[in-house]
């Protein structure tokens, strides 16, 4: 199974994820900031998630 | 809090547990398979909860509903980091974990690597790792909860008393019926541990942020908003954090006992779910408190107060979730250690290894490590802070070889020897003696000098025969889980 992008997709989105939090997020001081960056991301990493597993991990269940 | 309510909430709180426990163990079948994994056969519901309930500990509505209160937004932040990533590498690792465990037989990561490797001294090296580095994060659930029976009794259940409490119930829960009994307690306490957080947070909300929950603490602490955290301070807390999913053996071990590919998935984006709930419910109680109690000098104290302003009712409800975290966590750590002793310690360095004395070395060491942990917890928080530091750093030292065993057929057990020898000496004399090079924090020196480590001796070694086909069926494991019969 050619899944080894994962893991690169897991360094990037850190990194994104770092560079954004110790940059533009030390300015916002509202819950549209950090609150809503850092719930987004982690929203969208869990449907990301379940649609990955339920599409590429085939082969139907018991 | 009234000591006679507390006790009252402790003992109902334990009693169902223990029917739970009862009831597990009547399924329990024979064998270590059973004892340590549930003979692979734990359904979707119950695995997410027990991996939930088992990663999030005290320190989420103690600890880090404290470094919310004091260092704001970022604190949340650096725990949805380890959430983000904690999704992406399960979507890779939890599946191979999953049908090489099925294939070979696994029971623990360190047997994983030591068969991977096809090197007896490695899974010895790995458990004995993972044994010194859970001793300071067991105890810290133990002291944590020495602190809370001593805070909510006023004094009346001390420290030593208190702090004695959990490993006790945790050993009950975890010797009596071993995987299953702590998976389906680990459930329940997982439901505990919500509905205890969803308490609390729509009670603040409805006494306390009567104008609205948002706005007051936007005009009330702005600050709180902002990310603060130093980039280094940043980098120390959470690279290790980001990669802890695979090095807790706690953790992996949930892949070993789920029945199929179809459990895995529910257990997954089961855990995810909780996980994003958990931790946003934790962020909003602690900005929640910010603005209630402002000029604590100790973050950790934030729940502690909030309590006193709640209704006894709900103090309870909350205290018992928050003694659910910790024995969920506890209890899955020291089992999971206790299958390292046994397989990965005696069945490896005894001459005539049989499955009856590896049972029984491995019983012998939950005692052990619950009064260990027990001992640990007498030290207090200094000492257990500097340890409890120490423990993030020391993992860091098997990253490489963990995850080259999945994908690097070159990869070879001198080179694991060498780089965790190197890397974990490194390390601890870079905090005993307190030096951060470049202002860098141990952790990251720790994995940069496992990796380097790593590399250059796998250049100038054979990798073992067994990694070929190891990385093959790492690979492919659709094909093989199908062979197998888990999908």
């Amino acid at each position: 199974m050619k899944d080894g992008w994962i893991l690169w997709l897991h360094l990037g989105s850190q990194a994104v994820y770092w560079i954004i939090a110790l940059t533009v997020l030390r300015q916002t001081q509202t819950f549209l900031g950090g609150f809503t960056f850092f719930s987004l991301v982690s929203l969208a990493a869990l449907i990301f998630a379940i649609i990955y597993m339920y599409t590429s991990w085939r082969g139907g269940t018991k | 809090m009234n000591i006679a309510w507390l006790i009252f909430a402790l003992i109902v709180w334990f009693v169902l547990g223990s029917v739970v426990s009862f009831f597990a163990r009547r399924k329990m079948g024979e064998g270590v398979d059973e004892y340590f994994i549930a003979g692979r056969k734990i359904g979707g519901f119950v695995a997410a909860l027990t991996l939930a309930a088992t990663i999030f500990s005290a320190f989420m509505m103690v600890g880090l509903v404290g470094m919310v209160y004091g260092g704001g937004i970022g604190a949340m932040g650096f725990e949805l980091a380890y959430f983000v990533a904690s999704l992406l590498l399960m979507l890779f690792f939890a599946p191979r974990f999953m049908v090489l465990g099925k294939k070979y037989g696994y029971l623990t990561p360190s047997q994983l690597m030591g068969d991977r490797y096809e090197n007896r001294a490695i899974p010895v090296m790995v458990a004995i790792l993972f044994i010194i580095v859970f001793i300071p994060y067991t105890s810290a659930q133990a002291t944590g909860a020495g602190l809370l029976f001593e805070g909510l009794s006023g004094g009346a259940i001390p420290f030593w008393l208190g702090s004695l409490i959990l490993p006790l119930i945790a050993f009950v829960y975890a010797y009596w019926a071993g995987m299953r009994s702590v998976a389906w307690t680990d459930a329940l306490m997982g439901i505990i541990m919500i509905i205890g957080g969803f308490g609390l947070f729509f009670y603040m909300l409805s006494a306390f942020f009567p104008g609205g929950y948002f706005s007051t603490i936007q005009s009330s602490v702005p600050g709180k908003l902002a990310v603060t955290w130093p980039l280094q301070m940043w980098i120390g807390l959470t690279l290790p954090w980001i990669i802890a999913t695979i090095l807790w053996v706690q953790t992996t071990q949930r892949w070993f006992i789920v029945k199929d590919l179809k459990a895995l998935k529910q257990q997954i984006w089961g855990y995810g779910i909780f996980a994003l709930v958990y931790t946003v419910l934790v962020g909003f109680i602690g900005l929640g408190i910010a603005h209630l109690i402002p000029g604590l000098k100790v973050g950790d104290t934030a729940m502690p107060n909030l309590l006193g302003m709640v209704p006894v009712g709900l103090a309870m409800l909350v205290f018992v979730s928050i003694m659910s975290a910790s024995v969920s966590t506890i209890n899955s750590v020291v089992l999971s250690l206790s299958s390292c002793v046994g397989r990965d310690i005696y069945k490896q360095l005894a001459k005539n290894p049989t499955e009856e004395r590896e049972l029984f070395w491995s019983k012998l060491f939950l005692p052990i490590m619950f009064l260990t942990a027990w001992l640990f917890a007498q030290l207090k928080f200094g000492a257990i802070v500097v340890l409890s530091v120490m423990s993030g750093g020391g993992f860091m030292c098997i990253v490489p070889p963990l995850v080259a065993a999945f994908i690097w057929k070159r990869a070879t057990a001198a080179a694991t020897i060498a780089s965790i020898i190197i890397s974990g000496v490194v390390t601890l004399v870079l905090y005993f003696a307190k030096i951060k090079p470049l202002g860098i924090w141990e952790p990251v020196w720790g994995l940069a000098i496992s990796l380097v480590v790593f590399f250059v001796v796998t250049a100038f070694t054979k990798p073992p025969k067994k990694a070929e086909e190891f990385v093959e069926v790492s690979k492919n494991w659709p094909k093989y889980a199908k062979e197998l019969g888990l999908m």
